[in-house]
Formats: structure tokens, sequence, C-alpha cells
């Protein structure tokens, strides 16, 4: 997947416009993990979205296996794309229609496809409940009889069951606790190493996506203001607004939480309705100067694969 | 105040629940929501009440501020004490001169503990009026004081605007204000940053701890989240299916877990030097249905380390050192041998 300036505006009335993604360029590897993170309104979300055709490109190019995915869905383009191209919800609840039986959800796909008949569908649809560790004696329930983490497990593997090759998975597991985040992180851990799967995991726990991905980018009002590999933009990070996230990512240490400095950094993200000109993060940068405001830092290298844009390292 | 009644207040425990039972009555039976509970929090500590979704620690503290409708709840039996005095079965009237002046409420979602309709100073000043009978200006006045002191820029003209047009963050402050407003002994906080991303919530937490820090209220502390829970709390309570499984100081639960269902927790997180190739050690199954707690262990069936006596009979809190308590078997006076096989067995034991 190859992702080049990509733009996402939404026009708000009176001639306001919200960049919601602004200009991201991306190459994403096939067979690794790339995880995506920042604060909400960072349009990491819109992002994921914008790749499966859930929302129409403003702008900017995205390449899937060197094809140029189209700016605007029709019917028969998410008929050719998604049986390659799929998504996993952050919300278990919603995502799955609670009319729908867990048999009816799971062959979907494959019926909008055109796929199989209605007996080899159900086999595969039971071989798949049980590789998402449910039985396959659960095919004729509804949503409602299965908890938060069952249901994201459903919600996985109706989106591999068609075999695609490139997921995004949206704050999979943000919605869960602890004990079956664990789970569900282990199941795509191993699914994405045997199915050889290209994952863009999106969520804002950052150990859980130093963990799980190999490139890590970090997205700020509509663009990335650093990416690198996972450990790298963890441990070292280089651009301010980095370096803010991974020291407010509570640890569950005692020890180290009591002895770190909790330097906070003001302010919130701003609107992203009307930008103005220069760095994003300006407003709440520590180490800002003159030419932050004015001009508009590029995405450029301070390491081995590792991009960050920032003037601080011009 | 003489100096011997604030060392008084500092032995005594500022809020003190006692074997606290709750139960609902559903379609289908009657729901076993809290079996049990005890624990106390005193003057200018933190207590973390950690606990995955259903474990009924909020349920716990609804029912301690008497939020628990009733039908379908009830409470069964057991105590809650604040500054010494029972809570549980107060008449309405005395709870609300108590409730939002004596204790303190932060919820989850700060949108929706607010009125929409009035405006954010008009909504703390109400507090002022009820609580201290003070007069509207007055009282304006004063929460204008207390939204500078939560950090709000531009406080005054902050305080003339309507819930929607804060952000989540500053929302947040704002019903801190509102709970700081009478000056409350406890401050209960349910989940007070999980809507927040991380450096508002940094930002909220710090701001908690200060005005910990200049005021010595107790704060309970209800999250899912044990990097908050390590940050914040003096002393912390782990909860499952209704009851505590172990307590103890922030340290004793970090670094000497003793339960099987803590040291789950711990081990379901990655590490600093863990990538995917290693699995994350998932504890299986899920929590058990209320409606029948088992009669043994409500953790057995996900435990690794389950004996045979476990799912036919509940152990009762065990100290294994001095404030710290495990409701396990394993630390039972015939059990030790075994365990230490046990948790050599484990990855990372403690």
């Amino acid at each position: 997947m190859q992702i080049k300036n990509l733009q996402k505006r939404f026009h708000i009335g009176r001639s306001q416009t919200l960049h919601a993604v602004d200009g991201v360029s991306l190459d994403i590897a096939e067979n690794s993990i790339v995880g995506l993170v920042g604060e909400s309104g960072s349009g990491k979300s819109t992002l994921g979205k914008t790749l499966v055709g859930l929302h129409d490109k403003s702008g900017g190019d995205v390449y899937y296996r060197g094809d140029r995915l189209p700016d605007r869905y029709k019917s028969a383009d998410y008929r050719r794309y998604s049986k390659n191209i799929q998504m996993i919800f952050q919300d278990p609840y919603a995502s799955l229609n609670p009319r729908m039986t867990i048999e009816e959800i799971l062959t979907e796909p494959l019926r909008l496809q055109h796929q199989g008949d209605s007996k080899s569908n159900r086999e595969l649809a039971a071989s798949w409940l049980q590789k998402v560790n449910l039985h396959a004696a659960h095919l004729g329930r509804y949503p409602h009889e299965f908890s938060g983490g069952q249901r994201q497990r459903i919600g996985i593997a109706r989106a591999l069951i068609t075999e695609p090759d490139f997921v995004v998975c949206d704050e999979p597991i943000s919605a869960l606790d602890v004990s079956v985040q664990a789970q569900v992180i282990n199941l795509l851990g191993e699914l994405q190493d045997t199915m050889g799967l290209t994952l863009l995991f999106i969520a804002h726990d950052l150990s859980m996506v130093r963990y799980i991905s190999d490139e890590m980018v970090v997205m700020y009002l509509g663009s990335v203001v650093e990416q690198g590999p996972s450990d790298d933009v963890f441990f070292t990070p280089k651009h301010p607004y980095s370096q803010a996230l991974t020291k407010a990512n509570p640890l569950a240490d005692p020890k180290q939480e009591k002895q770190r400095s909790h330097d906070l950094i003001k302010g919130e993200v701003p609107s992203p309705v009307n930008l103005p000109p220069g760095c994003r993060f300006v407003g709440r940068c520590p180490k800002a100067s003159e030419r932050c405001h004015s001009e508009r830092p590029l995405l450029q290298p301070v390491g081995r694969d590792h991009l960050v844009a920032c003037h601080l390292y011009d | 105040m003489s100096d011997n009644n604030i060392i008084e207040q500092h032995k005594a425990p500022a809020l003190d629940v006692r074997d606290l039972q709750v139960e609902f009555d559903a379609q289908g039976g009657v729901v076993k929501a809290v079996r049990g509970v005890s624990f106390s929090v005193n003057p200018g500590e933190t207590l973390g009440i950690v606990g995955e979704s259903g474990c009924g620690k909020s349920v716990t503290m609804m029912s301690v501020m008497g939020l628990i409708p009733m039908p379908p709840g009830r409470i069964v039996g057991g105590s809650a004490k604040l500054n010494g005095r029972e809570l549980l079965g107060l008449p309405l009237r005395e709870l609300n001169n108590i409730r939002g002046a004596e204790i303190g409420m932060v919820f989850q979602d700060p949108m929706s503990a607010l009125n929409p309709t009035m405006r954010i100073g008009e909504q703390i000043a109400e507090t002022l009026m009820i609580h201290r009978g003070i007069g509207k200006t007055e009282a304006l006045k004063r929460a204008v004081e207390l939204l500078e002191r939560t950090k709000i820029p531009e406080a005054a003209k902050r305080a003339r605007q309507y819930p929607f047009e804060f952000s989540g963050g500053m929302l947040q402050r704002a019903v801190i204000a509102m709970s700081l407003a009478c000056n409350p002994s406890v401050l209960i906080a349910d989940e007070p940053t999980t809507a927040l991303d991380v450096t508002i919530q940094n930002q909220v937490l710090e701001l908690m701890r200060e005005i910990q820090r200049e005021e010595g209220m107790a704060i309970v502390l209800i999250t899912h989240d044990l990097g908050v829970v390590a940050r914040m709390a003096d002393h912390v309570t782990v909860m499952y299916a209704g009851q505590v499984v172990e307590s103890g100081t922030v340290d004793d639960i970090f670094y000497r877990s003793a339960h099987p269902y803590t040291l789950g927790l711990k081990e379901a997180m990655p590490s600093a030097e863990m990538h995917v190739e290693q699995k994350l050690t998932a504890i299986a199954g899920s929590p058990p249905d209320l409606f029948a707690p088992p009669a043994g262990c409500g953790y057995c069936n996900r435990c690794n380390h389950a004996l045979n006596i476990c799912d036919k009979l509940g152990p009762e809190l065990i100290a294994v050192g001095e404030g710290h308590h495990s409701r396990c078997w394993l630390q039972h006076a015939q059990a030790k041998r075994e365990v230490a096989e046990l948790y050599q067995g484990s990855k990372r034991a403690c």
C-alpha cells in the first residue's frame, strides 16, 4: 500500500473547511504491521476509513499493489477491492448488526463477493469461529449473546473471512478490558503471521502499538509528525509532540511513575478548521521559534528509516 | 480547628467501608453485584480501586453515596462510614446534605455529569448556594475562583459559557471545580480520565494531585488503567466478581502481587522489552455470571494455579504481609509449599 499526499477535507458550511487528513504520505510494506498513533482529532481514523473507501478522497493518491484506488468508491469498486482490503472497527457493539445471526454476519462478505454456496460458506464461517476461539455452535446466535471481547473476535473473523491482504484495525482493543485485550492482540498477531497480513493498527495505547507494530507513525492535526521503527519512535522520540505523548503514557510501575517528571504540555489540540500556516504543533510546543509560526516543517530523516517533521532537526 | 483535632482526623479513615453487600433484582434472578467488600482510605491519601467492567467497583461507590436505584437495587448488609458517620440507610434529605458537600464526585463522562442548559458558572454556584447558603452574586464569584483554581484559562468568560462550548478536558476540570466547591473530605473519582487523551489525562491527574496536597482530602480513584493507579495511588484494592481479591500498598500490588488475577493483569500488558513474536499472557475466559456466583473462588475457572479446593470453597482474605491481603488458597498456611513451586513455573513470578 502506497499513500501519496492524501487529503481528506470536510466542508462544514459557511465556507469553512476541516482538514482531517492533510497531505499524508506513507508506504506500508507487505507483511508488516504499521502502528498509527495520535490523540483524538488527529485524523488517524479518518485516514483508515479513507483507505478502505468509507470516505471519499479529497486529493492525493493511494496505490494498492500498483493499482490506483478510486477517489470515490462505486458499488463495483467495493466489490472489487473489499475482498483484499478490510477493516476491523473500534466498537464491537455498534459494528455488528443486532438483527443478524453470527452466520449471516460472517457469510455476508462472501455473499457480496459471490463466493461459494450457502453450505460451503457455512462451513467456512464455522471454521473461522474456531480460529478466533469461539465454537461452531455459536453460528445461530445473535450478537447480544456475546461479550465485548467475543464480539470483537467475531468482527475479526468477518474482516478476515475473504482472506484479505490488507486490514485496517481502527482501535480494535480500546473498548475492551485489559485481560481481554491480550486475547485479541495475540489472535491478531497470530493471524497476521499465518496469513501474511499487512496491518494498519490504529490506537492511542502507545505501549501496545510499540509491542505489536514494526513501524510507528505519529499523527497530529491531520499530518504525520514522526515515523520510524517502533522502538526508535517509542524510546527515542524526536518530535516534541511524540516526546510529550511518550512522557504522558502511563506506565504500570509505581517507582518509575513517581520518579519521572510530569512536565505537561499545555493546552489542547486546536480545531482543525481553517488551519494557520506553519507547524501544526506550534501553539503547544515548548521549543517553538519564529520560523515554526510561518513555515511548515517537512518530514526529513534523523536516523535509519526514522523521519521527523520539525525545524529543530534542520 | 485545634491541633488535637487534626491529629485525631489523621488517625481515623475518612471513608471506611465494611463488608458491603449489594444485590439487584433483574429479569431471571438476583444479581449479587457486590459480595462483602471492605476498604478504607485516610485523609490525604489516594486509594485506587482496580478491576474490569462488571466487577462491581462502580456499584460499590454508588451504593456508598446512595446513588443506587432502589428497587431494583438493594443493600443487603455492611456499613460505610464517612468520618465516623454511617452513610447507609440515611434519609434522603441528610444524604443530600452530605453529597456534594462532604463527598465530591467526578464521573467518567463530564458531558452527562453537567446540565447542558445551564451555564458552567451557575452550576458550580448552585452547589455553593445549596450547601453553604451563600447568595448568588457571592457564589458566582466563588465559582470563577474555583475555575481559576482548576486552571481554566479566562475563567470569568468561561463561567458564562455552556457545557457544549467546552472540550472534554475542560469539562472534566469544571466538574472537578464543582466537586471541590465545598471542600469535601473525600473525593470519589470514577474513571475520571478514561474518556480523555493521554496528554489531557496527564493534566487532569496532576491537577487532582496538586489539590489533594493543598486540601488534604482523601481520593478514591476507580479505574481499570494500571498505569494511572501506579501514578496516583498510595493503596490499591483489586476487585473481581464483586469481591476484593487483593489489597495493599501500591508497591505490594505491583512488586509483590499475590493473587493470580493481579499477576494476570500485569502479565497481560506488554513490557518494554517484548515484541509481537513473544505472546502476551492473556487471561482466558471471562468473569463468572453473578446471577449465580460460584460456590468457590470467582476466578478459579480462569486461573492457571487453581487447586482442587478452589471451585468448591471460596477463600477468605489472607494476610500475606503487613496490610497486604490476598483472597487465594495459594496463600493459605497449608498451601505455602505448593505456591512456591507454582510461581517458579510462572514467567514473571513475584
